[in-house]
């Protein structure tokens, strides 16, 4: 009896040990601080989000979509030429929480709170909101929550609300999604294949249940390493989107995208670039819409030399039921892809911008008109701490349509499509481990697509200015 | 034999004890690093750049030290630590 209480003690003493080692968790808490002095006559004013249009009911509304940072696009058509200079300090906090059971097994938490300018508000309810005096907002946002698993040997799993960006630069979509990723690795071929829903609208629908208007994307991707310094790669998206209300009143879009992509080294130079071509419908429009870039870097010396070439198709007539326009994903989830590595600030989208978030060229589609991008760039490390870049863009839109603005002295649209030039130039400074302050300062010389579009002549050259403060941990 | 087996035993029990006691009296002279200047916390965890430093530092002793296996799950660390950094400083957030 007395050696069986005592094997039983062993026994549950050695499971007790067993369960405690089980449940051992490896935390990761990772996090982002940034606060961003901004100085522009481009964001913060009323050329990057129009106030509400005026009506009867409401005949002086209060200001539109530069509240929440801006609606995107660069719109100066029918504004004064000249704007007051915006002066805001923007604030934002990431974290990210990650228990990882074993090298096998984790969940992924990604956490933000934004104040899209300091001042705005108190008390509040909603996302970006509670930086006036007081503050005391519900403002807290939930990026992304999954599982990342191994379930079995060389498959990875993701399900849930993920982070998921496309094989071809941002171009089609790089967001947060809702799915299921599966990734594998055999030697030198990486395949992966994906299934997300961006979107249900189908409780608030004409059908009234859930999972019927829905926009939907499935991927397939795969990568192979043919040497050290070649790698190839191909893609497959099928976009399928009959929600309402979500990306479009009423949404009828069936799109392929098969796309190739390439890298290839030699020596201090890397080239790499990827072409896409689409086929199917968007609202029984027939369109075949096709996307190019080129992109090399070379080093010289102690720094870098960039240069980059994109070209997205557009289309005259969106109208017409055959459609040539490059379909990025649009409506709602216009924002939620980018092309950064032009590294434009005003021009096309800036790699530092955060709510705040507006551009010349915003998005890839770029309101059915397309566009002709090059680019050059010097990356020129100074020290271990002081880092500085330039760079130049040119662009242009590939076709014009009706989103072209009116020259309000000929009331014709104007013949160029050249959009225009932008300079810029940064430098980060490393104050501490993990803190960077860096000032980046950006100016564009319009092109003559916007001439004479204010109601007072050409709008006033755009420029950015910014002084970012940003510790990550 | 016994008498000598529990003598030894005591003494090595009670020269733990002091050890112990002796650990104490110098930690508690020691400064606290962790309130001082937080460093050497009891269950810290390593920041994205600490981290990223030492998977480096690793993967560089090669395989002198680990097998082509461990090599590669090192890598891997290494590319989702950059991962979640990139995540972290991603762009954007629309706004509208």
């Amino acid at each position: 009896m007395k050696k069986s209480s005592a094997l039983a003690a062993v026994l549950t003493l050695g499971i007790a040990a067993t369960a405690t080692s089980a449940f051992a968790l490896e935390n990761e808490f990772h996090g982002l601080f940034s606060a961003r002095w901004i100085n522009s006559n481009f964001n913060g004013t009323q050329l990057t989000g129009l106030r509400d249009t005026p009506t009867l009911l409401n005949p002086t509304p209060g200001p539109g979509p530069q509240r929440y940072g801006g609606n995107g696009q660069y719109e100066p058509g029918g504004l004064p030429k000249t704007q007051y200079s915006a002066n805001i300090i923007e604030q934002r906090a990431r974290l990210q929480y990650i228990a990882k059971a074993n090298a096998d097994l984790k969940l992924v938490t990604h956490f933000e709170i934004d104040y899209v300018y300091w001042g705005n508000s108190s008390y509040a309810t909603g996302r970006n909101q509670g930086g006036a005096i007081g503050a005391d907002s519900v403002n807290f946002e939930t990026k992304s929550i999954y599982l990342d698993a191994n379930p079995c040997k060389n498959v990875n799993m993701k399900l849930g609300m993920m982070p998921n960006n496309d094989a071809f630069k941002g171009v089609m979509f790089d967001a947060d999604m809702a799915g299921l990723l599966l990734s594998s690795s055999y030697n030198s071929f990486t395949p992966s294949f994906g299934v997300f829903r961006f979107a249900d609208t189908g409780l608030f629908s004409s059908d009234n249940v859930i999972g019927h208007k829905t926009s939907d994307m499935v991927m397939l991707d795969g990568k192979f390493a043919v040497s050290k310094d070649l790698k190839v790669g191909g893609a497959y998206y099928l976009f399928r989107d009959n929600s309402q209300g979500f990306s479009g009143p009423n949404q009828d879009i069936k799109m392929n995208a098969l796309g190739v992509n390439a890298e290839v080294t030699g020596g201090p130079l890397t080239l790499n670039g990827f072409a896409i071509f689409e086929t199917g419908t968007v609202n029984k429009s027939y369109t075949n819409g096709f996307a190019g870039n080129l992109g090399a870097k070379l080093k010289v010396g102690p720094g870098t030399a960039r240069t980059e070439f994109l070209y997205t198709s557009g289309d005259n007539n969106p109208t017409d039921g055959h459609g040539s326009a490059f379909y990025g994903v649009t409506g709602q989830l216009n924002a939620e892809h980018g092309y950064y590595d032009n590294e434009m600030v005003i021009l096309g989208r800036d790699k530092n911008a955060y709510t705040t978030d507006n551009a010349i060229i915003f998005s890839s589609n770029n309101k059915n008109q397309g566009q002709i991008g090059g680019y050059i760039g010097f990356d020129l490390p100074i020290n271990a701490k002081l880092t500085t870049a330039f760079n130049a863009g040119f662009a242009a839109v590939a076709k014009d349509n009706s989103s072209k603005p009116i020259n309000l002295k000929t009331g014709a649209v104007n013949k160029s499509n050249y959009l225009g030039t932008e300079i810029n130039a940064e430098a980060n400074y490393q104050l501490l481990e993990g803190l960077t302050t860096s000032v980046r300062t950006a100016y564009v010389v319009l092109g003559d697509y916007y001439k004479d579009v204010a109601i007072n002549g050409t709008p006033e050259n755009p420029y950015d200015f910014k002084l970012i403060f940003k510790y990550t941990f | 034999m016994k008498k000598v087996l529990i003598a030894v035993l005591t003494a090595f029990a009670l020269s733990a004890t002091s050890m112990a006691f002796a650990a104490d009296a110098t930690h508690d002279m020691a400064k606290d690093e962790c309130m001082l200047a937080s460093k050497g916390c009891l269950h810290e965890v390593d920041s994205i750049q600490q981290k990223l430093k030492k998977l480096n530092a690793e993967i560089k002793k090669g395989k002198k030290v680990y097998s082509a296996e461990e090599l590669k799950k090192l890598e891997q660390k290494l590319k989702e630590a950059n991962e979640i950094l990139n995540s972290l400083e991603k762009p954007g957030g629309g706004g509208k």
